[in-house]
């Protein structure tokens, strides 16, 4: 080791060593990043057709997640911003206020939320949707089919056969692109 | 040997007691494992909304002018009440791939207001919204220019456009009802400002879920309405807008969108409505009540109105799973009573927003969204609720189904994006003539009218006159 490496220190040895490593690093980066970018391209993941599900429950029970990794979700843009919204309310309601008589929703998982006359504000949350689908069929029965459902890919496990889809009693289910995941409501109307 | 029956006897027993209260209190210690919440009906900061005077309207002149035209479709549901024209015109059976031909159009304001027709005019009560206002609207029968029109100022947010009755109109009148419940009174010819009255503040009537659809009826001069608030049923002379009987509420029956149908039976007139919680008969003739019926109630929202079915049969019908019922008035210890003939599920037969027809021994009708199989259909019916014909799954018209009416034999019925279909009026089949896409759509759901070949329909935003005459 010359004087001048002691005092940069830094060895010949421990610069090759170094580049090795980090040439080493780049290798291996690049082909976890291109194992990762095959393995996604062109790969599919399950999801739900909007247009043929008729919300029968089953993506509440079937699921191998406990809650279901189906939820439901919320095109704003095809909602009317009802005072009386059936995706929320009991088809006889008792009133039109948010008592838990009134509602649809098992887990209150929908919140109501006045705007302005005479509009009405519906969102859902997350953490308590079960994706039973029952807002989803009274929204699509009654009303402007704003609510509907959808397999959340930051919860699914994407199982080969999963068994919501081999239950759905509508053929809903099918493979979409993994990098377009999602089938929503909202272009169209 | 003691040690042993020591151990069994004690040692195990308490070790075991210790444990189960090392548990217990493991258990309990621990906590709730699922925290719950109460879902309260907490008041969601909605606001009782102050109401302003409206009246007297302002009257504004069109270019346009009268022709000489003999419509004759004077109110919501023409002049029977039943949608049957009874115009004398030959219809087309067929039309041109593009459909009839379009005489004229005409821009409006978000709704689902229907027009009417008298002599060479046409009427609507349509919302301006750059002004912010109900505007009726008189316009040429001809050439769909406005003559005049009267309008007052109301600020009515869209809710599913804004829009909504029917008027109706005499040689002398035209009363309206705004989606808010105020109510006009104009001469029908020069468009004069007669009177007003504001039924939620006159009345207590509350304005019915995404707004008032009940189509105002002038009866022998007299304009006759539901608040369905203080009063339940009101007569107002259209000549001085003096009330000249009110019908009592005992019941608190609230408004709903269906509007009152007059009938005869046993030498009696009587006005039909069905209010939120069941339906009534009142007298023409001084507002008693005659008759009701609390076992008609639909659920969240009732539009389609009552249905006179001959022989003192009314035929009702909702949406929301409520299904059909026919009803017959019969006449028990000098009284009038309603008896049920029959009642079926929304599976045979039920319709949410539009009123079905009576026409020679059968009811037409398009079936709602939650029929099943048979969803969206345009269906027949016998008097004793049997379903005669259904128009197949390939010809279905909408989850509102509808408008329809029967003209010269036909059945013109509308889907929900303007593509307007004819059938023969017959129970033998849906027999279809023609189909043709008049309006871009959506949401073509107002009543049409029709006078001497002039079909008019709209959608959410236009309407338009088609020509449906014979060539």
């Amino acid at each position: 080791m010359s004087e001048q490496e002691k005092q940069d220190g830094l060895t010949r040895r421990e610069f090759i060593r170094n580049g090795a490593r980090g040439a080493m690093l780049v290798g291996l980066g690049a082909a976890a990043g291109g194992l990762i970018a095959r393995s996604r391209s062109g790969d599919t993941v399950w999801q739900i057709d909007p247009d043929k599900c008729i919300a029968c429950g089953n993506c509440a029970t079937y699921c191998v997640l406990k809650p279901s990794a189906v939820k439901c979700v919320h095109a704003f843009g095809v909602c009317g911003y009802c005072e009386l919204c059936f995706g929320f309310f009991d088809l006889q309601p008792a009133g039109i206020d948010a008592g838990a008589e009134n509602q649809l929703c098992p887990t209150g998982a929908i919140r109501r939320r006045f705007v302005e006359e005479p509009y009405y504000e519906y969102k859902i949350d997350e953490r308590l949707c079960i994706g039973c689908g029952k807002c989803v069929e009274g929204c699509s029965t009654f009303g402007n089919s704003a609510l509907f459902l959808q397999v959340r890919h930051d919860r699914c496990l994407n199982c080969n056969e999963c068994a919501i889809a081999a239950a759905c009693p509508a053929d809903a289910f099918r493979r979409v692109p993994a990098e377009r995941p999602y089938l929503l409501k909202g272009d169209k109307h | 040997m003691k040690v042993a029956s020591v151990i069994v006897g004690i040692l195990i027993p308490v070790c075991v007691a210790a444990a189960g209260a090392f548990a217990l209190n493991l258990w309990l210690g621990g906590g709730a494992g699922i925290k719950l919440a109460q879902r309260l009906p907490v008041p969601d900061g909605s606001a009782t909304e102050v109401r302003a005077s409206v009246f007297p309207a302002t009257l504004v002149i069109g270019s346009g002018a009268t022709a000489n035209l003999p419509g004759l479709w004077p109110r919501f549901r023409g002049s029977n009440f039943d949608a049957v024209s009874t115009g004398k015109t030959p219809l087309a059976k067929s039309w041109p791939p593009a459909g009839p031909p379009v005489l004229w159009s005409a821009e409006l304001g978000e709704g689902y207001a229907g027009p009417v027709i008298l002599g060479s005019k046409v009427y609507l009560l349509d919302y301006d919204e750059q002004k912010r206002g109900d505007a009726l609207r008189c316009l040429s029968l001809a050439d769909g220019k406005e003559i005049w029109r009267l309008w007052y100022k109301v600020r009515t947010p869209r809710q599913h456009g804004v829009s909504r009755a029917v008027p109706a109109v005499t040689d002398k009148y035209v009363v309206t009802l705004g989606p808010k419940c105020h109510v006009m009174c104009a001469d029908a010819q020069t468009g004069e400002f007669l009177w007003g009255i504001d039924l939620v503040s006159d009345y207590g009537a509350k304005v019915p879920l995404w707004y008032a659809s009940q189509c105002p009826l002038i009866d022998d001069g007299k304009a006759i309405m539901a608040p369905a608030g203080e009063k339940l049923m009101i007569a107002v002379d259209c000549a001085t807008g003096r009330v000249l009987w009110e019908t009592p509420n005992p019941h608190s029956w609230r408004m709903t969108h269906s509007s009152i149908t007059p009938m005869e039976w046993a030498g009696r007139r009587m006005y039909v409505y069905c209010a939120s919680g069941g339906v009534v008969g009142v007298s023409a003739a001084d507002g008693k009540i005659l008759w009701e019926s609390l076992a008609w109630k639909v659920p969240t929202s009732n539009a389609p109105s009552p249905v006179i079915a001959g022989d003192g049969r009314i035929f009702l019908t909702g949406g929301y799973r409520a299904g059909s019922a026919m009803v017959q008035l019969a006449e028990r210890d000098g009284k009038i009573v309603p008896r049920e003939l029959f009642r079926i599920s929304q599976k045979v037969f039920g319709s949410e927003m539009q009123t079905p027809i009576y026409y020679k021994g059968n009811v037409y009708g398009v079936m709602t969204k939650d029929a099943g199989r048979l969803k969206e259909q345009l269906i027949c019916l016998d008097l004793q609720g049997r379903q005669v014909w259904t128009s197949g799954p390939a010809n279905r018209f909408g989850p509102f189904g509808g408008p329809y009416i029967i003209a010269d034999g036909m059945i013109f019925v509308m889907n929900d994006h303007g593509v307007l279909t004819l059938t023969e009026a017959t129970p033998t089949g849906y027999r279809q003539l023609a189909r043709a896409k008049v309006l871009p759509g959506p949401e073509s759901w107002a009543p049409m009218a029709i006078a001497g070949g002039r079909l008019i329909v709209r959608d959410l935003t236009k309407m338009i006159c088609l020509d449906v005459r014979a060539k």
